[in-house]
């Protein structure tokens, strides 16, 4: 078991030791980590789904862990690549989005420590799985965004091969986080016997720690990591500054437009992401049809309204 | 600010007529794919009775989450009513229509709820194992749908990442991200003809039921926007990539093709290589 983490972890000790030399910051070196980053990853997402079989809280969340990492060298190596091109807007996007992963991965890191239960928790599994309007899918959106630029600041053919093989394998990995995460709470409900609780206007069958609701309070130290995880993706301000200021002042060769407003939404042609809006759209349509389901009588089993 | 209302007010509203007729273009598409298939023919309006029959009281918050998540999607779509949602853009996009399953999974019905936990040989085996075994293959296609549009538009907002038609109708490149994002819409459809027609209407969660059935719309949207290859305007290539799908659900089925695993490791196999023929 202790060998199925030794192949990322040596991956990572590896990229952060050539980071360190300085050698990354060339072109072949920066493509060197963005390979050891993204295999990292892969690697990691695929011991995260062998842990959600076995239902193993602490490894899982360490496998989850390890794959942040991976992102987080694989956004620096991108950051390193896009240095050599004489465009200094494009590797802060890179490198805003691994501070980003950083911050994801220390709050992830404290949750797991203040944590009492064995990480199976709903708010803390979503906000780990990187859903949209949490810190770990604004660090993502970044990354992508900076993967994108790739070929605008090199147009040669083994562009398109980084930006293919980069989108293909942030793709599997995401994929893989996700359904680990499905997985991992569907096996420990199972595991310890317990109903999933139907949470919103339902029957409210909370259970133990595993059937809490989406709104109900629970342990402060379990609510500390994804409150900050779900406060810093609503207003993720070192995200929208960088991102506004570079395309409205780093002559992008992209579409120019409106860019202010990218947390309050606005007139971007190139990218945007307005994760306020998006809340408030959010909660309030899905009070909205949770209240207009929630009320009236609940059904028998697999008849008809009473 | 009175445009960014007027802009979220069009996109909301694109969501609610695509929701509306969504039922209807789907029962179309599985009407005439039937027709290949042994078995009697559905009628075009039986989604509206699966969903008039479904579940709508006292349902779990996953399956309302689901929905509001695809719902939100579908008002980003490019070149309906011509929305240029502010909100977000393409890669929000497809994390939304990812999230919607995850949510459904972890806020969803237990394990004895029928909604959640479908066996049978229709469905070959538990709905949620599915679903989070075909999750990496699913993200990676829509991931990789996002590079082969952005890498061409270099922009990743929907309305300009549309297809676009200056000379590159049907080149290597573009057949190849046609064909690969439409394998992921016939996996769709056929994933969701498989979980709703073979079964009874009252097990169905209402909110859960209608996600999956505009969440192929929203797919079959994109695809008919962003990678159909014809120069027509929206509404008629919309239709046309529906009857697309219908053909080809009719001639897979008449003739036992298709294999869903299949065609979803297809999917970004095919968007990879149009990357790299671009």
């Amino acid at each position: 078991m202790k060998r199925a983490f030794a192949a990322p972890i040596l991956l990572l000790v590896g990229a952060c030791l050539f980071f360190l030399t300085g050698w990354a910051f060339t072109l072949y070196g920066g493509l060197a980590l963005t390979a050891a980053g993204l295999a990292e990853s892969l690697l990691a997402a695929t011991q995260g789904w062998r842990q959600a079989l076995r239902v193993d809280g602490k490894r899982f969340r360490a496998a989850l862990a390890l794959q942040e990492a991976g992102y987080i060298v694989t956004a620096a190596g991108l950051g390193c690549i896009l240095l050599q091109y004489r465009n200094g807007a494009l590797p802060f996007i890179c490198f805003s989005a691994a501070a980003l992963f950083l911050a994801h991965l220390i709050l992830s890191l404290v949750g797991l420590v203040l944590a009492t239960s064995k990480g199976g928790h709903r708010l803390a599994l979503l906000c780990a799985a990187d859903v949209p309007l949490t810190l770990g899918f604004a660090a993502l959106w970044q990354l992508a965004q900076g993967a994108l630029s790739l070929p605008v600041a090199e147009a040669a053919s083994w562009s398109k091969a980084v930006l293919a093989v980069f989108f293909a394998v942030l793709g599997l990995t995401y994929g893989l986080r996700l359904g680990a995460c499905g997985l991992y709470y569907r096996n420990a409900c199972r595991a310890v016997g317990g109903a999933v609780g139907t949470g919103g206007s339902g029957a409210g069958k909370a259970d133990g720690f595993f059937g809490l609701d989406l709104l109900a309070p629970f342990r402060f130290g379990e609510a500390l990591a994804p409150l900050f995880l779900f406060l810093l993706g609503l207003f993720p301000f070192v995200l929208v500054s960088q991102v506004e200021t570079l395309l409205l002042n780093a002559r992008l060769p992209f579409p120019t437009g409106d860019y202010v407003g990218l947390i309050w939404g606005g007139t971007g042609r190139y990218a945007i992401y307005s994760p306020l809006i998006l809340a408030v759209l959010f909660f309030a349509l899905l009070a909205l049809l949770d209240g207009l389901s929630g009320r009236g009588p609940t059904k028998k089993e697999g008849g008809r309204d009473a | 600010m009175k445009f960014l209302l007027i802009n979220i007010g069009v996109g909301l509203a694109q969501a609610l007529a695509l929701t509306l007729a969504a039922p209807l273009l789907l029962g179309l598409v599985y009407r005439l794919a039937s027709l290949g298939r042994p078995g009697p023919a559905p009628s075009v309006f039986f989604l509206y009775e699966k969903l008039g029959a479904a579940r709508f009281h006292g349902l779990p918050l996953g399956d309302t989450a689901s929905f509001v998540c695809v719902f939100l999607a579908a008002s980003m779509v490019p070149g309906f009513l011509g929305a240029k949602i502010t909100f977000g853009d393409f890669v929000l996009l497809v994390c939304l229509l990812l999230a919607s399953a995850f949510l459904s999974l972890l806020y969803g019905g237990g394990e004895g709820d029928p909604a959640a936990d479908t066996t049978g040989p229709s469905t070959g085996g538990s709905a949620w194992k599915r679903a989070c075994g075909e999750a990496p293959l699913v993200a990676a296609s829509l991931f990789l749908a996002v590079a082969s549009r952005g890498f061409h538009a270099m922009a990743t907002m929907l309305p300009d990442v549309t297809f676009l038609f200056r000379g590159t109708w049907f080149t290597g490149w573009t057949e190849l991200a046609a064909l690969g994002f439409f394998c992921l819409v016939l996996a769709a459809g056929e994933g969701c003809r498989r979980a709703l027609m073979g079964r009874d209407g009252t097990a169905l969660p209402f909110w859960g039921a209608l996600a999956k059935v505009l969440q192929v719309l929203v797919l079959l949207m994109l695809f008919a926007e962003l990678f159909f290859p014809l120069p027509l305007p929206s509404g008629p290539r919309a239709l046309a990539a529906a009857l697309l799908l219908a053909v080809v659900l009719a001639v897979t089925g008449r003739f036992r093709l298709f294999h869903r695993r299949a065609v979803l490791a297809a999917a970004p196999i095919l968007l990879f290589l149009s990357i790299l023929a671009q």
